[in-house]
């Protein structure tokens, strides 16, 4: 793909820009695009990524001058040797369309995008400072891996070393080997101190086991104590008791003796000490109260004597009541009165007036006077007929406009034009024409480039190569040919080995026999086996000699004499001879089979090789070369083959396209040229299309014209019926006035008659209203005044006169509340009176009562006649309670007994020992102190017991752990997962390394020198643990490239980049490349190597390089002569 | 007459779930299954049965605290100072209900067993017997006394009815032998999830535990209140659990932005919990992928909107791998050789080796969680987190 021309139609600041690159000229396709600060290069990048991908589905940040949906963006581009003409609006749907505005699928543009979405072809296809910079930081941070580096330049993309990273600090915040804090060992403290919680939380079976039996046991002691405690006790309260007896006995004598002081009698009634000395108060109260009340008495009867009723005046009281009382007209009687003696006079003055304006109307309206008035005067009435007569008068200039514009109508209409016909058929026949018509010349171009190209790779072979491949069957895989050279090569090489093994093994054969001989023929390497054979010989000789004696045989003798001496003295001084004979022996035998087994070596090698020969002849055979071209023209001629083939099945898929689209075309052909036929239309001498389309056109206009047409005949209609209607509806509204008049004064008047009258009308129905209103006034307020005069009489008589209503009224209240005072006051004092006489009575009586009690309180007792009763009756009260005391000391006496073994207490009076009592009380003690010991023991128990089973358990902790197990498990989860993940990606980046490495370290390392002036001459690998660290080279100095300075860095980036643009284009294709001001940071001399490395992108695809320094543009067109520059106007 | 029948209350047992990893919500239901007890209770009270019945797992084996035996007796006390009496047989986790060794939990407290298979309440008979202690391989059935002529009879056991699976096969029983034995109501235990079978005159209730304790446990929460009256058996379920446990998959397209996806996860939230409900989630399909750039990402996004919700507390939350989702372009190649790396046997057996190490060195209550069944999974789930995280740093 290429851009020929990007139009800014409403985008950012532009309005109606074009940026035109032109047609590819020459083997350098660059752009220099100069603009100065804010002249909208970083806009129209943008621009060129919406065109291709859409605009964002929401906010855009270049809707500030256009809104949004107003925003457009074109483009011409090249793609497989034609153009297109594209638009992209910001809609939701069918936002691409042709230049036409025609909508077109996306996959237009898709098919030629490679797969790549926005941000890929934004990260792959472009490159500005911030990218170098960062680029040079991620090689930095990548420790010059080599496949992170590799992966940064074909992807642009450079923060790899950081997402890795994070990743593992994912994984290592969950778990690492040996660590302390990480997620795992954290987890394990928890989980051991909840293990510790739940332990001492949880009452377990056996532990509960042991704290029953131990509460079991402490019982059962407790029991036993409190035994012996009870016992202690019962013989100490039974010491006490006999005690106690005793002691009351002698507090009997006592009392008994205090009472022979005192008077004889019975004993007084309970209380009867407190109710003398009251009863003595109470006469003497009553006389004082006796004198109080006749003083009283008197003063009352003296007060009486000044009073004298009046009985007329409360005579009054019930008819003032009653007149205030009363209503008239739903109103107080009085304010009735007190209105109308202010009023009435005036009331019928105005009666008067308004009669006179009234006759005066009635005259107006009809000629008689207010005797006889018009009949109807209703405000209802006058407002139906107003209504009615302003409804007829708009409905008669209604009618008039109606019929006024239907005869206008009817004067513009003319004759009716012609009808066209088979518009719909033409239209979709040249519709299917422009959209599915194939472009013929493109596809012939195509088949022609691609029979070209086939037989451009079949150059060498002979004519009939594809029968022959047929013949040997299907061409055999890289990966098949790979394996028989390979093996080829290797036999070889086996065979090779095993010959010089096996000459190696002769050479050491025929050593370790030669030093075998030299061993043997030591002497001192005679063995045991040799002494004894020449002692047999000397034996003999002996023998021999014994028997014959003579000279031959002692000459015998003697040799083997000596030969055996010889022998045995060599024996004796050669064991090292002997030993190394023995390693001789040992090395031989192991040369021989090492001899052997070189020897099978060698036939095994010469076998393999054999085969393997064989299989690469036949390889040969099967890739049409002779039996016996070498391995380098196999593989050539395999990857020639494959290349023919591929390109010759291009050509067929090309070559069948073609006569598809033929096809097509001639139908789309044909059916266009029969609907323009049938809708009249006429070929002449001109194509088909132009013709058909201007012939639709024709069709088109002619069919707005008779639609217009059509569309004002039915006006006409229309307005006729209008017309109509409105006259209909003027005469519906006369009737209905003449309807509303019936019966009134305006019956058989004219409307505009009744329309000038209405206003009188309306007045006089007013006046009328007034003088009934008046009449009923004036009435109500002389029955008022007639109802008062009936109802004061009593008043005015007793009263007489007053100045009005309100007087006489007032002045007969204030008579009847003076005389209800006085009679008020009579009664109150004859109360007083009687009140005082009964008083005096009942004070008598309660002193004589008084008296009497006392008496009868004291009857009996020995010196009752006493002056003083209270002080009497206090002696005779101590008497009596020292009786009460003696009967009690007898019955405590009885009761000490009570509940005691009558024996045992008996037992225990008869003994007289004062030690007694303290001794038993020890006993006691002790046993308390016994069984408070037991108790409490058991208590513990007890409690023991309850605390365990009441504590509650260890639900909380057990939460906690069965909780922090969750969490464990999900974190193991999703550490083992981005471990896994993690380590995917180092192997993947491992593989990338050794896949890319050919190519791109190539591409790398000519850009780098280019970038660097030569200064880093080659870049090679170093190998580090599992992966590759990428190294340059300088004077022969190697540096890693992470040790690189921060600027060269950024040039190796570059470089990288500029490496993975060669092999995307290589496998994919080209696409426009943006670079935005990337060489500002760089000096001449590399800004210089850098617009030669744009111009070697140039040569690969599109270069587009966006600058704001004219210096540069200036150096492009020095470095890059087939440059084309544009220049952005400055921002307004 | 009427009766509260539930089972399975495994006291004191913890529930499993991350989020009781929040302080505030495992202070509120570390003692969930008393709770549920006390709830128990009160309804039994409220709704006036005859008598409570308790099929069962009462305790839990896992949680061997003689104090629980505390709650239940002080909980079954408050009953019987009701009025209402507890009828309840031992199940294969009530080693607790021994009461030769801990006593009786209570005068109005019947155990059934051996030595006393059945009790009157009212006009009802009531039988059952207990978890012997060892496997029970067998039928329990056949130990059961005969209908009572003329009385109400309802039976209490401990048991795998036909059909059910995930749990012991513990006592198997066919449900055609309950429903044809003569009992007008079975009341069962075993099986976390409720169930019904309905017979011509008799009916068989699994409650399901009145408190589920995990994910797994999702059909439970309730008690069933059981009416018998002329009209033959009638069972009611009542919901008497703290929490619910669900699981809900939010599908999340490519195409929305951040703001509609958390719109569209906050939606599927809100229509997953039904009152005080932990949640397991898993977010699927393209526009999720985000979400597994970082540990725990996902996590924290979706506890905000949790928490705006109120009542809802998460589980774990998973990623779905979107295999749908082509090869991003530009981390592309990386991403599509990790997925040929992946595909090998040698990486296989590497992942293998790295997940035992792990697993190694996990407490051993925690190592199922990534036994080697897992590795399929997780290697699908780390190749996305990755392929996640490198997309991110090219939007970055």
């Amino acid at each position: 793909m290429r851009l020929r021309r990007l139009d800014l139609v409403r985008y950012g600041h532009f309005e109606g820009q074009s940026l035109d690159f032109g047609a590819a000229t020459g083997d350098c396709d660059v752009t220099v695009v100069y603009g100065p600060n804010e002249a909208g290069k970083s806009t129209a990048f943008t621009a060129w990524l919406d065109l291709l991908y859409g605009f964002p589905p929401r906010n855009t940040p270049y809707a500030f001058r256009f809104d949004r949906k107003d925003l457009l963006v074109g483009a011409e581009i090249e793609v497989d040797g034609g153009t297109l003409t594209l638009q992209r609006t910001p809609k939701k749907t069918g936002s691409l369309t042709d230049g036409d505005g025609r909508g077109l699928p996306e996959h237009v543009l898709a098919t030629h995008l490679h797969g790549l979405d926005r941000d890929a072809y934004r990260t792959r296809f472009s490159l500005n400072d911030a990218v170098l910079r960062s680029g040079g930081e991620e090689i930095a941070a990548a420790k010059g891996d080599l496949g992170r580096l590799l992966h940064a330049g074909t992807s642009g993309l450079s923060g790899l070393s950081q997402a890795l990273d994070d990743v593992q600090s994912d994984v290592d915040a969950f778990y690492q080997k040996g660590g302390s804090k990480q997620a795992v060992p954290e987890a394990k403290r928890q989980l051991k101190a909840l293990d510790a919680t739940i332990h001492d939380g949880r009452l377990a079976p056996l532990r509960h086991d042991d704290l029953l039996r131990t509460r079991d046991a402490r019982r059962a002691e407790a029991g036993a104590a409190r035994d012996r405690l009870s016992e202690a006790r019962r013989a100490l309260a039974h010491a006490e008791a006999a005690a106690r007896r005793a002691a009351l006995r002698a507090e009997r004598d006592r009392v008994a003796r205090q009472l022979d002081d005192f008077p004889d009698g019975p004993d007084l009634p309970p209380d009867a000490v407190p109710e003398i000395a009251a009863l003595v108060e109470n006469a003497r109260e009553a006389d004082a109260r006796r004198a109080r009340s006749i003083a009283a008495r008197d003063a009352a009867a003296d007060r009486l004597h000044g009073l004298v009723p009046d009985p007329d005046g409360l005579d009054l009281g019930p008819v003032i009541a009653e007149i205030r009382e009363m209503t008239f007209d739903g109103q107080p009687l009085l304010m009735r009165v007190g209105g109308a003696e202010a009023d009435l006079d005036r009331r019928r003055d105005e009666r008067a007036a308004v009669a006179r304006d009234a006759d005066r109307l009635c005259r107006k309206i009809t000629g008689r006077g207010l005797d006889d008035p018009p009949p109807g005067l209703r405000r209802e009435i006058h407002d139906r007929l107003d209504a009615a007569v302003q409804r007829l008068a708009e409905a008669e200039v209604e009618a008039r406009a109606a019929r006024t514009t239907m005869d206008d109508a009817r004067e513009d209409h003319g004759a009716p034009p012609p009808v066209p016909k088979g518009e719909d058929a033409l239209s979709d026949a040249l519709a299917a024409m422009q959209e599915d018509a194939p472009d013929l010349d493109a596809l012939r171009e195509t088949a022609a480039d691609s029979d070209a190209a086939a037989d451009s790779a079949a150059e060498g072979l002979a004519q009939d190569w594809r029968a022959r491949l047929s013949d040997t069957g299907e061409l055999p895989g890289d990966d098949t040919v790979a394996a028989v050279l390979s093996e080829a090569e290797h036999a070889a090489t086996r065979l090779a080995e095993a010959d010089t093994h096996a000459s190696d093994a002769r050479a050491a054969l025929e050593t370790a026999r030669a030093r075998l001989d030299a061993a043997e023929r030591n002497p001192g390497s005679v063995d045991a086996a040799a002494l004894q054979r020449l002692r047999g010989e000397r034996e003999a000789a002996w023998s021999a000699h014994r028997a014959a004696l003579d000279a031959v045989t002692a000459d015998r003798f003697e040799a083997a004499l000596r030969a055996d001496d010889a022998a045995i003295a060599a024996h004796a001084a050669g064991a090292d001879a002997r030993a190394a004979l023995l390693a001789r022996q040992e090395e031989l035998a192991a040369a021989e089979v090492e001899a052997r087994t070189a020897l099978e070596l060698v036939e095994s090698a010469k076998a393999r090789n054999d085969k393997a020969m064989k299989a690469l002849a036949e390889m040969a055979a099967r890739l049409l070369l002779p039996p016996d071209a070498p391995g380098t023209a196999v593989r050539a001629r395999r990857t020639m083959l494959a290349t023919a083939l591929d390109r010759a099945a291009a050509a067929e898929t090309a070559r069948s396209r073609l006569t598809r689209a033929e096809t097509r075309h001639a139908a789309l052909t044909e059916t266009l040229a029969s609907a323009l036929a049938d809708s009249g239309g006429d070929l002449g001498a001109g194509a088909l299309v132009p013709a058909a389309r201007r012939h639709l056109e024709t069709l088109r206009g002619a069919q707005a014209a008779r639609t217009a047409w059509e569309d004002q005949a039915a006006r006409i209609d229309k307005l006729a019926k209008l017309a109509e209607r409105a006259e209909r509806d003027a005469r519906a509204r006369l009737a209905v006035v003449e309807d509303v008049a019936a019966g009134s004064w305006a019956e058989g008047m004219a409307p505009q008659a009744i329309r000038a009258a209405l206003p009188d009308a309306r007045d006089l129905a007013g006046l009328m209203g007034d003088l009934r209103d008046l009449d009923r006034r004036i009435d109500a307020m002389e029955r008022a005044l007639a109802a008062f005069g009936a109802a004061a009489a009593l008043p005015r008589r007793i009263i007489g006169d007053a100045e009005g209503a309100d007087a006489l009224i007032r002045a007969a209240e204030s008579r009847f509340r003076a005389a209800e005072e006085t009679a008020r006051e009579i009664a109150t004092q004859s109360t007083a009176h009687e009140k005082a006489d009964e008083a005096i009575r009942t004070a008598e009586m309660d002193a004589r009562a008084a008296r009497g009690r006392i008496s009868a309180l004291l009857e009996g007792q020995e010196g009752a006649e006493a002056a003083d009763p209270p002080a009497f009756a206090r002696r005779l009260a101590q008497r009596d309670a020292l009786r009460a005391d003696l009967a009690r000391i007898d019955d405590d006496i009885a009761r000490a007994a009570v509940g005691f073994d009558a024996a045992r207490l008996a037992g225990e009076e008869s003994v007289d020992d004062p030690a007694r009592l303290p001794l038993l009380a020890d006993a006691v003690a002790t046993a308390e102190a016994e069984a408070d010991t037991a108790n409490q023991a058991l208590g513990a128990a007890e409690e023991a017991l309850r605390g365990a089973l009441d504590a509650g358990g260890a639900a909380a902790a057990d939460q906690d752990r069965a909780a922090l197990l969750e969490d464990l498990r999900s974190g193991a989860r999703d550490a083992a997962a981005r471990m896994i993940g993690l380590a995917a990606a180092r192997a993947a980046l491992r593989r990338l390394g050794e896949d890319r490495r050919g190519l791109m370290l190539r591409e790398t390392q000519a850009a780098f020198a280019t970038l660097t002036g030569g200064v880093w001459e080659r870049l090679e690998t170093w190998r580090e643990g599992q992966g590759e660290r990428m190294v340059g080279i300088s004077d022969d100095v190697p540096v890693p490239a992470d040790g690189m300075s921060t600027g060269t860095r950024a040039q190796l980036y570059l470089a990288l980049r500029i490496a993975g643009h060669a092999a995307f284009v290589a496998e994919a294709g080209p696409l426009p490349f943006v670079t935005d001001d990337i060489l500002e940071t760089f000096d001449d001399t590399r800004a210089a190597a850098a617009l030669e490395l744009t111009a070697e992108l140039g040569r690969r695809g599109q270069a587009i390089l966006f600058t704001h320094h004219v210096h540069l543009v200036e150096m492009a067109r020095t470095r890059i002569p087939e440059a084309r520059v544009i220049t952005l106007p400055p921002r307004k | 007459m009427r009766f509260l029948h539930a089972a399975d209350l495994h006291l004191d047992s913890p529930l499993r779930s991350v989020a009781l990893r929040d302080p505030d919500l495992a202070g509120r239901l570390h003692d969930a299954s008393r709770q549920v007890l006390a709830r128990i209770v009160d309804l039994a009270i409220e709704r006036r049965v005859d008598a409570l019945l308790l099929a069962g797992d009462v305790f839990d084996n896992g949680v061997p605290d003689v104090a629980t035996r505390t709650v239940l007796a002080r909980a079954l006390g408050r009953l019987g100072a009701a009025g209402i009496p507890t009828v309840l047989i031992r199940g294969n986790h009530d080693g607790l209900l021994d009461p030769a060794r801990y006593g009786a939990l209570g005068d109005s407290v019947f155990l059934l067993d051996a030595d006393r298979p059945s009790v009157e309440i009212g006009a009802a008979t009531i039988h059952g017997t207990s978890h012997s202690g060892g496997p029970e391989t067998r039928s329990l059935l056949p130990r059961y006394p005969a209908p009572v002529p003329g009385r109400i009879n309802l039976g209490l056991m401990h048991c795998s009815p036909d059909g059910t699976r995930g749990h012991d096969p513990y006592a198997p029983c066919a449900v055609s032998d309950l429903l044809e034995h003569g009992y007008d109501y079975w009341a069962l235990g075993h099986i976390h999830a409720r169930q019904e079978w309905r017979g011509d005159r008799a009916l068989v209730v699994m409650p399901g535990i009145p408190q589920g304790r995990h994910i797994r446990e999702s059909r439970g929460g309730s008690v069933t209140l059981v009416r018998i009256d002329g009209e033959g058996p009638q069972a009611e379920e009542l919901p008497v659990g703290l929490v619910g446990f669900r699981e809900v998959s939010i599908d999340l397209p490519g195409d929305d932005t951040q703001t509609a996806r958390l719109h569209r996860i906050a939606d599927g939230l809100r229509g997953a919990a039904e009152g005080p409900t932990v949640l397991r989630v898993t977010l699927a399909g393209p526009g999720a992928q985000p979400f597994a750039a970082g540990a725990g990402d996902a996590r924290h996004a979706l506890s905000e909107l949790a928490a705006e919700i109120g009542e809802l507390y998460l589980d774990r939350v998973r990623v779905a791998p979107d295999l749908s989702v082509p090869d991003d372009a530009a981390a592309g190649d990386l991403v599509a050789l990790m997925r040929l790396e992946a595909g090998t046997a040698g990486f296989r057996e590497e992942a293998a080796r790295m997940l035992s190490d792990l697993r190694d060195a996990l407490p051993p209550e925690a190592r199922d969680a990534i036994d080697d069944d897992t590795l399929e999974g997780l290697m699908a789930d780390g190749l996305a987190a990755v392929a996640a995280r490198l997309s991110m740093a090219r939007s970055e």
